[in-house]
């Protein structure tokens, strides 16, 4: 791992307890000594290398994420947002919010929503005993690594065209088609997906939400490689796969319920303003460095004055998800936070490379012989950060939704 | 003259130990009852608008009487309802959405916040009485970052004897016919703070009136060797920063505070206007493209109320709120702006005709913005509070 010239350990919690941060003088007593055993966890259990990756921008490999979900797990936080019976923390609200900002703030490896945060959530809501049973329990140690099949060729946006079937065939479902973007496939255990089960008047109707193994005969998983010339995404192909009728969640033809009720509570996951936080810092720490001084041998003005209003509206975006999720009174919360949580953080990979200077022309890895090595992984990180206003429903989706609670 | 500790930091402190952003975020019934006393007068403000544009209504200052929002900030002590800070910023958002002109905020709010933190002679007593009761009406003016219109405050003073005399002028200052008293924030050769009250009428001293862009009235002040008895000089030193210090917290509050409500109107108005308006026959609030616009505004309201919270908040809590403030000032001015950029641009030609309300809840935001020097200023503070930080 190359030398990076901004590699930032989030300040010591215990060094000096009356050090109080802005989020700090917002909090109670108690939710701020929450937050400092939260810090103390993620600095404790987060090794320095994969806190480097994290920063560069560059995808965490499945052991790394593996062990930091079982090291949370062990700690009684595997998920803690789940409800305490089955294994959650029991946290209120702001708990909930100061652990994501955490964990984003101590880059700690992204643990993909998949299980904890969408499928486990839909499982203990509308699951069979059988089903909590077997897949809760995995989930929260790590031992399953879960993929989403929703998208689909045809289907993107307009997810409700997919047309992946699963045919009725007594004891199984026959399954065939395709999914797409199906990230991190290529480590999944299980999958979810939406498949039609049923062809109805209105499309979003006979849509079942079906969960089985990624070892079953017919399943075939295509690499894609994205702009940013990684491979986390791929193409899932189905081809006579017999899925066993256990691996149907809830009713049958109620699937499309099931999914809006996932997508609302990913949304509510995507702000990622730790992280987004954490970014600011990063570049502040750019300020004193050579490639944003002007001719004067200062920080770049321009560069500053941007970063105060980056500071600024990040401080209204960290504001607003306080108050909605504590107040819970605006329906098309989750949406808003989505769309400018993701924003914030393209603008803010933008600044990055931008602040790289010359730096940015590497893409992948750099000789240790060249200075740009201390910037690897930044262009990486832009480019990848593109597609955090197209998942979870793209921005352009989110703005219908908010305006449907406006406009009717 | 430190000595004579104000009740109102006492309380202040009281504010410190009660308060947490939760609870300040939590809807308190006070809250809503003042709200709900208010929306009578809130919708004749938005009838009158229609008819007869923004300008200057002799039933809006009897309205405010009438509600006792005069002595809000006041202390019990002098007559007032001593309300929370919070809860005088729901009087302020409630100006915005009803467009007062009047400077209900400048004199209930702002000059209160000043006198409540300076000693409390004789005169200062009877200004504070005097808000309350609706004898007085107090507007402040300072070079300072902190209060709207905080510039081109250029008063030199010298003393005579026992006198002291000041000379120069001021550019914009928050001035009506109903304004009584003005409190100014003056500098020694010596470059200490002192503060000094000037009746209206005192000789030397001219007001050359003029209207802002949101209607509100404004003067210029000339002054030429007015003046100042020695008991006018109401704080001094330290005593007279740290006021003018809090009255500009406390300013800025309640401008975000008022800039929200505005920017409320704004939304609904564009809202309203969309679903009403048809074209190509249908209403242009099918149209995707002005549909996310709306939400883009909305979303806009929602980070704006979201820091006009946290300056509130702030401002009543927080040891040294200055950062929070510049950082609350930027956004509602710059996200207030934009979204009433695209408010105008959404009414069509009708978002440019002075007889839409729109245009005046927009100049409202407009004012608010440029009143604190626009955003470069708030932007530049913000930088130089974290250079000096360094």
């Amino acid at each position: 791992m190359k030398e990076n010239i901004v590699s930032l350990q989030s300040s010591d919690p215990d060094a000096d307890p009356s050090t109080q941060d802005h989020i700090d003088l917002l909090l109670d007593d108690d939710l701020r000594a929450f937050r400092r055993e939260l810090r103390r966890f993620f600095r404790a259990s987060v090794p320095a290398e994969v806190r480097e990756r994290t920063d560069r921008g560059l995808p965490p490999g499945k052991s790394e994420v593996v062990a930091f979900q079982k090291a949370l797990n062990e700690r009684g936080w595997g998920a803690p947002a789940w409800p305490e019976e089955y294994g959650g923390a029991g946290w209120n609200t702001m708990q909930k919010f100061l652990y994501n900002l955490e964990h984003g703030a101590n880059a700690a490896p992204p643990v993909p929503a998949f299980g904890t945060g969408m499928v486990g959530p839909v499982l203990y809501t509308f699951g069979s005993q059988e089903q909590k049973d077997l897949y809760l329990p995995r989930i929260l140690s790590g031992e399953d690594w879960w993929c989403q099949g929703f998208s689909e060729p045809g289907a993107g946006s307009d997810l409700a065209s997919l047309s992946t079937r699963a045919e009725d065939k007594g004891d199984h479902f026959l399954v065939n088609g395709e999914k797409i973007w199906t990230t991190k496939a290529h480590y999944a255990d299980r999958i979810f997906c939406l498949v039609r089960t049923s062809k109805e008047e209105r499309k979003q109707d006979g849509i079942s939400f079906l969960v089985f193994d990624m070892d079953l005969p017919g399943i075939d998983v295509h690499p894609i490689i994205s702009i940013d010339g990684s491979h986390s995404l791929n193409s899932v192909h189905f081809k006579d796969v017999k899925v066993p009728k256990e691996g149907l969640v809830g009713e049958l033809g109620k699937g499309w319920s099931y999914a809006r009720f996932l997508l609302q509570n990913e949304r509510f996951g995507i702000t990622n303003i730790g992280r987004s936080r954490r970014q600011v810092a990063r570049l502040m720490a750019y300020a004193d460095r050579a490639m944003t001084s002007g001719a004067s041998g200062r920080p770049s003005p321009s560069f500053l004055s941007e970063m105060a209003r980056v500071d600024a509206e990040l401080t209204a975006l960290e504001v607003c998800e306080i108050r909605m999720r504590t107040q819970e009174t605006n329906p098309a919360a989750a949406s808003m936070l989505k769309v400018r949580g993701t924003e914030m953080q393209q603008r803010l990979t933008a600044l990055l490379v931008d602040a790289a200077g010359h730096g940015g022309v590497t893409l992948g890895s750099v000789p240790d012989e060249s200075d740009h090595a201390e910037t690897e992984g930044m262009m990486q990180d832009y480019l990848y950060s593109r597609s955090a206003s197209i998942f979870g429903g793209t921005n352009e989706i989110q703005r219908d939704i908010i305006a449907r609670t406006i406009l009717g | 003259m430190k000595s004579s500790a104000t009740s109102s930091q006492e309380r202040s402190s009281a504010e410190q130990m009660s308060e947490t952003f939760l609870s300040h975020l939590a809807p308190s019934e006070d809250a809503t009852m003042l709200t709900d006393a208010a929306a009578g007068f809130v919708a004749d403000r938005r009838a009158r608008l229609q008819s007869h544009g923004s300008g200057h209504d002799p039933a809006e200052w009897s309205g405010i009487e009438t509600l006792g929002w005069l002595g809000a900030r006041v202390g019990e002590d002098h007559g007032g309802l001593e309300l929370p800070l919070r809860e005088a910023c729901v009087l302020a958002r409630l100006c915005g959405q009803a467009l007062v002109t009047a400077p209900f905020i400048g004199s209930s709010i702002v000059a209160t916040a000043l006198l409540s933190k300076v000693p409390q002679r004789a005169l200062v007593d009877k200004l504070l009485s005097g808000i309350a009761e609706n004898t007085r009406v107090v507007t402040v003016s300072a070079q300072s970052d902190g209060l709207p219109n905080g510039s081109d405050v250029r008063v030199q003073a010298q003393e005579r004897g026992e006198r002291l005399l000041l000379s120069g002028r001021i550019a914009a200052c928050e001035y009506s016919e109903a304004t009584t008293d003005i409190i100014l924030g003056l500098d020694t050769p010596g470059g200490e703070r002192f503060l000094v009250r000037l009746p209206v009428d005192r000789a030397g001293l001219s007001a050359a009136p003029y209207t802002a862009v949101d209607g509100r009235p404004l003067a210029a002040l000339v002054l030429s060797d007015v003046e100042v008895e020695p008991d006018e000089v109401i704080a001094e030193g330290e005593v007279a920063e740290t006021a003018l210090e809090s009255a500009g917290h406390v300013a800025s509050a309640a401008l975000c505070h008022e800039l929200a409500g505005a920017l409320e109107e704004i939304c609904k108005l564009t809202g309203e206007y969309l679903k009403d308006r048809r074209q190509f026959g249908r209403a242009l609030s099918e149209f995707q493209v002005l549909r996310h616009r709306v939400a883009d505004m909305y979303t806009d309201l929602e980070m704006v109320n979201s820091m006009a919270e946290l300056a509130s908040f702030a401002a009543a809590n927080m040891d040294d709120p200055r950062a929070q403030l510049l950082q609350a000032r930027y956004v509602a001015a710059s996200f207030g702006r934009r979204t009433g950029e695209q408010a105008i641009q959404l009414h069509g030609g009708m978002g440019m005709t002075d007889e839409m309300a729109i245009g005046h809840y927009v100049k409202r935001v407009l004012y608010i913005g440029s009143a604190f020097g626009g955003t470069w200023t708030a932007v530049d503070l913000l930088q130089a509070q974290g250079e000096a930080a360094e």
